[in-house]
C-alpha cells in the first residue's frame, strides 16, 4: 500500500466523477466485460455440442426411430447445421433473447429470472454473514498476536477451509434437521430455511475472510501512524476499529470480490444439498437433460456477475483509498 | 415431532410467565424486552416438519424422476407422467398393488371372440371439469391410443397400445374391435387413461397443457418442479383422504431422505439400497419395498461382432458372471435374474441353467467360441444402483476367465446416445427394462422384436414366438407361447443376459397410513391418509 501511495505523490486525489478518467475507466471495463462475457457465451454453445448426449434422442422413448428423433431435432432447431446454429443464437442474444428451455418449452431468460433471485438471496446472505462472522474475528486476533483467541481463529480457519461444504452441510442436516429437528432440511420458504444453506456456503469464505483479515490488520498495526496514534494517546477501540481496519479493508475487498464466484459456484452444491431453488439446481437438471440454452443461460449470468463483482471490486479500491485513481496506469 | 413440539410449547410457555412477572411488577420492562426476543425467535422459529406437516390432510410426496412429461398421457414415456396420471385419471380397468386387475371405469367386461371385448360403463362418474363420462369419451380415448384417430406428428405411445376401433353400443357399453386378436388388451388397457372427446377434439395441446380427468385427485397448481393435485370430491370411488397432495421432484436420494427423517416430507421414493438402515433404525419412518418387474441385464449388439454369431461367447460371458454377488451388492429385495421376463410378469417360467458364476465352465465356452476377445461394455452411471460397483466386478471376473472387457462408464445422456446411436459404438452394454404392465409382451417385444430391436436382435424364431403371444388371448396358449419363448431366449439365443430383478423401494413417515408401493410405475393416494 505504501509503495502505491508513494508513487502517485500522496496526491490524495479521489477520481469518481472527478475527471475523465474514471469515466473512460469505467467504460473500458464494462466493454472488457461485455467481451468476456460473449466469449463465455460462444466457448459454452459449443463445448456443450462436444459433449456427448443428444437432447432429442433424451426426449423421445427408448429405441424409438431415427424418424421421430429427427423430428424432435426439426423442433429444437438441433438438426441444423453448427454454425447455422450459432449464427440463430448469437443473432438473439443481440436481441436480449437467450432461447428457449428444450424441456420446459419456455423462454431461457424468464426460468432463470425466475430462480435467479433465490441465489441472490442465498449468496448475499452467506457473503453478509462471512463479513459479519469474520471481519470481528480476525480483528480480534490481530488485536491479540499468539493469544488464545488468535488461536482460536487460526485453528477455526484451518477447519473451514480443510471440510468440503457438501460434507459439512450433510453433517449440519444429520444433527441440526434429523436429530435435533431444529431447522428445515430443505426448501427456502421461512428465514430458518436460510441457517444451513448459508452456513455451509460461508464455510471456506469465513476461514478465508478471517485469514486475509488477521493478515491485514497485523501488518497495519505495525505501520508508523499506529504507533504515532498510539503515542498521542488515541484509544486502542478507535486505533482498531477506525485506523487500521479502513487500511486493511483493501485486501479484505479483494479477497471478498475474488470470492463472489466462488460462492456462485459452491452455490451449485449447495442447492443441490438443500434442494435451494436457485440457478445451480436449474443448471444440474439442464445439464442432465442436454437442456443447452438453459445451460448457455445460467453460465452467461453467472459470468456476468463474476464480471461485474470484479468491476464494483475495483471501483470500492478507489473509495476505500483515495490514493488509488482509476483509470490512471500507475 | 414430539421434539419441535416441546420445544415450541417451552418457548410459549416461557414467554407467559415472563408476561405475569411483568404484569405483577416482578421484572422490568427492560428485561422482560430481552425474555421476548430470546423466547420469542425460539416459539417463531420455523422448523423443518412444522413446514411439511401444514395439516392431516395435506401430504407431501418427493419424487426422484423430473416431471419432464407433457399432460397428454399418451404423448410421452415417462415413468414420472405414468405415477401421477394414475391419480389424476381413470382406466377402465385398473391394476392391484398385486398387479391383479380390478374393475375402473368398467363395472364388468366380455370377450365376445379373439378380436373383440364389450366393456359396461359405470354410471355417474363426472370429469374434473363437471362433464359427466360418456362411452364416447372411451371411444375417443381409445381410437386417441390406438392410433385410429390421426394425429401430427405421430403420438410417442401408439405403437405399443391397444390396437381397437370402438364402437358404442349404448350410453354405457363399447366394444373394442381389433383387426387381429390382441393378448394383452387388458393389461394395456389399464395404462390406457380415459379422456374426455371434448379435449381430445380440442387438439394435441390442449391435452398436453392441463389433464382434465376423472382421477381422484385434480392439478391445482402446475410448478416446473412442484405439481400441486387437491381432493376430487365427485370422485367414482369417494372423496380421497387427503385433501392437498404435493409432488416435488428432487434430483439427489440424500436431500430426499434427509427431508422425509426431518419431517419435511411424508413419503419419498427411490429410497437407495445404502439408505435401507437409516430408515430402519429410525421409529418416525418406514420402508416399503417389493421386487420391481425391472431387469438389469448385459445387452450384446447382436447384428455386430463378435458376439452376434458366437452363443459359445455368450454363453462364456453368462458362466464367467458373479451375479449372485452382483444381486448381493445392490441388496434389499434385488433378485438373482433366471429369466427374460422379471418376477412379476405373466407366463414367466424359471430357467435352467442358472448360469452360477463358474469359471471353469466360462473357459470351456470360451474356448470352444475360439477364444478370449476384448470388448468395450457401456454403463451409465447414476441412474441404476449400484451399476458401477456391478460392472466392475463384471469387468473383474471376465478378464479373469479371458475376455479383456473395456468398461465405458457414462452419464445416462451419453449412454443413450452410445446405446441408440448410428455409428454403433461398444459391443455390449449394461442397462435396465422396466414393465409399467404384466404383459409379457411388453416385456420382449421392444428389446428383442425385429426390426428396431434394442439389441439388434433379428432372430425369426423369437420373433414369430412374440408374434404368436401377442395375437394370443387364451390364457394356457399365452402360458405355452411364452414357456417356449423364455427357454429360447435363454438355452438358444441368449441376446441378453439377466442378472437381477430391481428392488423397488419407498420410505414414509409412519403416521401415514394406506400407502402401497405398485412393482410397476403407479402411485395411488386414493387411500392414503395421515393419522396421528
Amino acid at each position: 500500500m505504501s509503495d502505491a501511495g508513494a508513487s502517485v505523490g500522496g496526491a490524495a486525489e479521489t477520481t469518481i466523477g472527478r475527471s475523465g478518467g474514471a469515466a473512460r475507466f469505467l467504460l473500458r471495463r464494462l466493454a472488457q466485460a461485455l467481451f468476456v462475457i460473449a466469449g463465455v457465451a460462444c466457448v459454452t454453445f459449443f463445448v456443450l455440442r462436444l459433449v456427448p448426449g443428444d437432447p432429442a434422442r433424451l426426449m423421445v422413448p427408448p429405441g424409438s426411430s431415427e424418424e421421430a428423433v429427427e423430428a424432435i431435432r426439426v423442433k429444437l432447431g438441433t438438426n441444423l447445421p453448427l454454425l447455422e446454429q450459432f449464427a440463430t443464437y448469437v443473432g438473439g442474444l443481440l436481441q436480449g433473447d437467450l432461447g428457449t428451455s428444450f424441456r420446459y418449452e419456455r423462454p431461457v431468460l424468464d426460468l432463470v429470472l425466475s430462480v435467479f433471485p433465490a441465489t441472490l438471496a442465498l449468496g448475499g446472505v452467506a457473503i453478509l454473514f462471512s463479513v459479519v462472522v469474520a471481519v470481528p474475528l480476525g480483528i480480534a486476533a490481530a488485536a491479540q498476536p499468539g493469544r488464545l483467541i488468535d488461536r482460536f481463529v487460526l485453528v477455526l480457519a484451518m477447519i473451514g477451509q480443510s471440510l468440503p461444504n457438501f460434507w459439512i452441510g450433510v453433517m449440519l442436516v444429520l444433527l441440526l434437521s434429523i436429530q435435533l429437528q431444529w431447522l428445515p432440511a430443505i426448501g427456502n420458504e421461512s428465514a430458518a430455511s436460510y441457517v444451513l444453506p448459508v452456513i455451509t456456503l460461508s464455510a471456506v469464505l469465513v476461514a478465508t475472510l478471517v485469514r486475509t483479515v488477521r493478515q491485514a490488520m497485523l501488518e497495519a498495526l505495525g505501520e508508523d501512524y499506529v504507533r504515532t496514534a498510539r503515542a498521542k494517546g488515541v484509544p486502542w477501540s478507535r486505533i482498531l476499529f477506525v485506523h487500521a481496519l479502513k487500511n486493511a479493508a483493501i485486501p479484505l475487498v479483494t479477497v471478498l470480490g475474488l470470492q463472489i464466484g466462488f460462492v456462485l459456484s459452491g452455490a451449485f452444491v449447495v442447492e443441490l444439498i438443500f434442494n435451494w431453488p436457485g440457478v445451480g439446481l436449474l443448471a444440474l437438471q439442464a445439464i442432465a437433460t442436454r437442456d443447452f440454452p438453459v445451460v448457455q443461460g445460467v453460465v452467461i449470468l453467472v459470468a456476468a456477475v463474476f464480471v461485474l463483482s470484479n468491476l464494483l471490486v475495483d471501483v470500492a479500491y478507489a473509495y476505500l483509498n483515495p490514493r488509488i485513481r482509476l483509470g490512471v496506469e500507475q | 415431532m414430539p421434539m419441535m413440539s416441546s420445544r415450541r410449547d417451552w418457548a410459549n410457555e416461557a414467554l407467559a410467565f415472563a408476561a405475569q412477572k411483568l404484569r405483577r411488577g416482578e421484572i422490568s420492562r427492560r428485561r422482560f424486552m430481552q425474555f421476548t426476543a430470546a423466547f420469542g425467535a425460539a416459539a417463531a422459529l420455523p422448523i423443518g416438519g412444522a413446514l411439511a406437516q401444514s395439516g392431516q390432510d395435506s401430504l407431501k410426496f418427493l419424487v426422484g424422476e423430473s416431471f419432464w412429461a407433457n399432460w397428454h398421457p399418451y404423448n410421452h414415456t415417462a415413468q414420472i407422467g405414468y405415477k401421477i396420471q394414475r391419480n389424476l385419471f381413470s382406466r377402465l380397468v385398473e391394476v392391484q398393488p398385486d398387479m391383479s386387475l380390478a374393475p375402473g371405469l368398467a363395472e364388468e367386461w366380455t370377450q365376445i371372440d379373439g378380436n373383440t371385448w364389450e366393456f359396461k360403463l359405470r354410471p355417474g362418474v363426472t370429469f374434473h371439469n363437471g362433464a359427466p363420462l360418456t362411452a364416447a369419451d372411451v371411444k375417443a380415448s381409445i381410437e386417441l391410443a390406438s392410433g385410429h384417430t390421426p394425429s401430427d406428428p405421430p403420438l410417442a405411445i401408439t405403437a405399443n397400445w391397444v390396437p381397437h376401433e370402438v364402437e358404442i353400443v349404448d350410453e354405457r357399453t363399447v366394444r373394442l374391435k381389433a383387426a387381429s386378436p390382441f393378448g394383452p388388451v387388458l393389461n394395456t388397457l389399464a395404462y390406457t387413461d380415459i379422456l374426455s372427446a371434448a379435449d381430445i377434439e380440442a387438439g394435441q395441446e390442449a391435452l398436453e397443457a392441463h389433464p382434465n380427468g376423472t382421477g381422484a385427485f385434480k392439478l391445482v397448481d402446475d410448478q416446473p418442479n412442484v405439481k400441486t393435485l387437491e381432493r376430487f370430491d365427485e370422485h367414482y370411488r369417494g372423496p380421497a383422504k387427503l385433501k392437498t397432495l404435493t409432488w416435488e421432484f428432487i434430483q439427489d436420494a440424500q436431500t430426499r431422505l434427509s427431508a422425509l427423517l426431518a419431517g419435511q416430507a411424508d413419503v419419498i421414493d427411490r429410497v437407495v439400497p445404502d439408505q435401507r438402515a437409516l430408515i430402519d433404525g429410525n421409529p418416525d419412518v418406514a420402508l416399503i419395498s417389493v421386487t420391481a418387474p425391472e431387469i438389469q441385464s448385459v445387452w450384446f449388439r447382436m447384428d455386430k461382432e463378435p458376439f452376434g454369431t458366437n452363443l459359445d461367447l455368450r454363453k462364456a460371458v453368462a458362466w464367467g458372471m458373479d451375479r449372485e454377488s452382483m444381486a448381493a451388492i445392490v441388496g434389499g429385495n434385488t433378485l438373482v435374474a433366471d429369466s427374460h421376463l422379471a418376477t412379476g410378469i405373466e407366463y414367466r417360467v424359471a430357467q435352467t441353467p442358472m448360469y452360477t458364476f463358474d469359471p471353469d465352465r466360462a473357459k470351456a465356452a470360451l474356448e470352444a467360441a475360439g477364444g478370449g476377445v476384448a470388448f468395450e461394455l457401456g454403463a451409465p452411471t447414476g441412474f441404476y444402483p449400484k451399476a458401477e460397483e456391478i460392472c466392475q466386478l463384471m469387468q473383474q471376473n471376465l478378464n479373469e476367465v479371458g475376455f479383456d472387457m473395456q468398461l465405458t462408464l457414462l452419464e445416462l445422456g451419453a449412454w443413450i446416445d452410445m446405446l441408440f446411436g448410428e455409428s454403433k459404438p461398444g459391443e455390449a452394454f449394461y442397462g435396465g427394462w422396466g414393465n409399467i404392465t404384466r404383459d409379457p409382451d411388453f416385456a420382449v417385444a421392444t428389446l428383442l422384436h425385429s426390426p428396431g430391436a434394442w439389441t439388434g436382435a433379428n432372430d425369426p424364431r423369437s420373433d414369430e414366438l412374440i408374434d404368436a403371444g401377442r395375437v394370443a388371448t387364451d390364457a394356457d396358449e399365452r402360458a405355452k407361447v411364452y414357456a417356449d419363448l423364455q427357454a429360447h431366449l435363454w438355452n438358444d439365443l441368449l441376446p441378453s443376459i439377466p442378472i437381477l430383478y430391481s428392488d423397488l423401494s419407498s420410505g414414509y413417515r409412519a403416521n401415514v397410513q394406506g400407502y402401497e408401493l405398485y412393482p410397476t410405475a403407479v402411485q395411488d393416494f386414493w387411500p392414503v391418509e395421515i393419522v396421528e
